[in-house]
């Protein structure tokens, strides 16, 4: 099948501007927010939401008027839709449940959202009960009821605000993480918790916020991730016949001791999806890459740098196919705590994994020649 | 992302005794020997006489500048041209970055070159940038980039500049306390980023720093 294909093995390519934000601020852009940042997907996003949520609005009311609406392209399309309803005279419910459907409604995703809820609850629970554990060795029993409060209370408060977009929710979640971190540096009832505690205290809040509102914003029906993970599975199953060789990785895959090296590395990142936890998705992402150093160093009995580490890493990534891939990095980025994800080992090997999937989905990988039949 | 994670150089709320942090990425061609260097200026070894580690691509080292303690986050990355375009997702958010190029291999020091070029279009005017001709050891005999032309160049661009060896040691921690003294200075002063350099030899590894 391949012979017709020229050899060449420097192909890789990804162009840098597919990295940037379509709006050329500078910063990176990303396929879930249509190639922009996330400043700028709002910026340019939200006009058009309000726009809808107003149209929709009216149009409940049923005093829509298409003059009325501010947004042009709403408008001309609501004059078309009128056009074809007067030719038609099709009933209005049926235009109304079709604008429904351009909306993606959540309402049929309960079901399953309430089954999962179920499923998860004992994880709920358990991380409930390390952290109420946790805030029972506090000295001072005032601050373990404040925290416990504060954290209790935005749980609800994102609970009671399910509907609303990812970006919305992400950003209620990092506002948290910031109010949380401010007050317990400077509220009165704080001041005898040591720096240490402080950052267990994040930790804790981080794990069980996330735990507890998995369901409603991992992979959420609101987003585009299903789809996502979908296409990026497949990618990386059409990519099967890529070897480590092809990738310029100096694994040695034929070695029984690295081949279980190998393994546990693949284990690692395919159990990340099965993590509820920033922190505990963000921990298989790390043992996985210790795993691949234990594979180099094997393989070219030498200690490896990121020269040969990111290689290795996309080879993995191919190996494994982890499962909602693009909906675990997604949910990393939208929900962990900044600090995690700009300092520190895992955020180093996370960003190495973003980096990998980013290759993985934008380059043409050829297949090389196939040098000889006969030999 | 909102605005405020972008450039979180110190930890949100931190109070003034708390362990500042800095991210340092580090860049250049494969092989021009980055995790040498950050192997040498974190434990002080040359990977070739230590066959106990794994290797590292993430290291961290705290020192003590200026009274203040900073804790580095060393990001190696990987090298090769076709993950070229890939490097922004590393360098995003880093208080300085390392462009390392041999300086026996003048295609290395052109690859440096472009990446001060793309850093400077990219980052934040205060990122600590630095040029780095490893494996001054060599140089006696293999020498291909001189070191008049990189120091022009890096005057002209504002870097700091400094030929060092992995191997020998040769003005590694120097050229890192340099970068120290930068990041924890610009609290004070935030535009000052005139070209510093450090040029290799006795001189440099028996003063300290001289910013």
């Amino acid at each position: 099948m391949s012979a017709v294909v020229p050899h060449k093995k420097k192909s890789f390519h990804l162009d840098e501007a597919d990295l940037l934000c379509k709006n050329g601020c500078g910063f990176y852009g990303n396929i879930a927010w249509e190639g922009f940042c996330s400043k700028c997907y709002r910026e340019v996003y939200q006009p058009a939401k309000q726009a809808q949520i107003q149209h929709d609005a009216l149009r409940k009311s049923g005093q829509y008027s298409p003059t009325a609406n501010n947004a042009p392209e709403l408008a001309d399309e609501q004059a078309a839709l009128s056009k074809l309803e007067k030719q038609k005279v099709q009933p209005a419910s049926k235009q109304s449940s079709a604008f429904k459907f351009l909306k993606k409604s959540p309402t049929k995703e309960i079901k399953p959202v309430i089954q999962e809820l179920r499923r998860g609850s004992t994880e709920s629970q358990k991380i409930g009960g390390e952290f109420a554990e946790f805030l029972k060795s506090l000295k001072k029993k005032s601050a373990a009821v404040e925290i416990s409060k504060m954290v209790r209370e935005f749980v609800d408060r994102v609970q009671q605000n399910q509907h609303l977009n990812i970006d919305d929710l992400s950003e209620m979640v990092q506002e948290f993480y910031g109010t949380l971190e401010d007050q317990l540096n400077g509220y009165p009832v704080f001041k005898d918790l040591s720096s240490e505690t402080i950052d267990k205290v994040m930790d804790f809040a981080e794990s069980y916020i996330l735990t507890r509102l998995y369901p409603y914003i991992f992979c959420s029906p609101t987003t585009l991730d299903e789809e996502r993970d979908l296409a990026l599975q497949n990618r990386i199953r059409s990519l099967h016949w890529v070897t480590a060789l092809q990738l310029d990785t100096v694994i040695n895959d034929d070695d029984p001791a690295i081949r279980h090296e190998l393994d546990s590395a693949i284990t690692d990142i395919i159990e990340m999806d099965s993590k509820r936890s920033s922190q505990d998705k963000l921990q298989h992402i790390v043992s996985c890459s210790k795993h691949i150093f234990e594979v180099l160093q094997q393989s070219k009995q030498g200690p490896a740098s990121a020269d040969e580490f990111l290689p290795a890493l996309i080879y993995i990534v191919l190996k494994a196919n982890p499962p909602l891939l693009h909906s675990n990095i997604q949910f990393i980025t939208r929900f962990a705590n900044p600090n995690r994800l700009m300092s520190g080992e895992a955020g180093y090997y996370f960003t190495n994994l973003c980096c990998a999937v980013s290759f993985i989905e934008g380059t043409i990988f050829r297949i090389p020649k196939i040098k000889s039949l006969k030999t | 992302m909102s605005n405020s994670r972008r450039n979180s150089g110190t930890r949100p709320g931190a109070a003034g005794g708390r362990i500042q942090q800095a991210k340092l990425v580090l860049l250049g061609d494969q092989g021009v020997g980055k995790s040498s260097l950050a192997l040498r200026f974190v434990r002080g070894q040359f990977p070739e006489h230590s066959e106990a580690t794994v290797g590292a691509a993430f290291l961290t080292q705290t020192i003590l500048v200026q009274g203040q303690s900073l804790k580095f986050d060393i990001w190696d990355t990987a090298g090769q041209e076709r993950y070229h375009s890939l490097a922004p997702m590393y360098y995003r958010g880093a208080q300085a970055a390392v462009v390392v190029y041999d300086i026996n291999n003048a295609n290395t020091f052109n690859r440096a070159i472009s990446w001060v070029r793309e850093l400077r279009q990219q980052t934040a005017v205060n990122t600590v940038i630095v040029l780095a001709g490893n494996k001054a050891d060599l140089a006696s005999e293999h020498r291909a980039v001189p070191t008049e032309d990189a120091r022009v160049f890096a005057e002209e661009t504002g870097l700091i500049f400094a030929e060092c060896s992995a191997k020998s040691g040769l003005a590694v921690n120097e050229m890192f306390m340099m970068i120290a003294h930068k990041i924890v200075g610009k609290h004070a002063s935030p535009n000052s980023s005139q070209g510093v350099q450090l040029t290799g030899g006795e001189e440099a590894s028996s003063s300290g720093c001289k910013c």
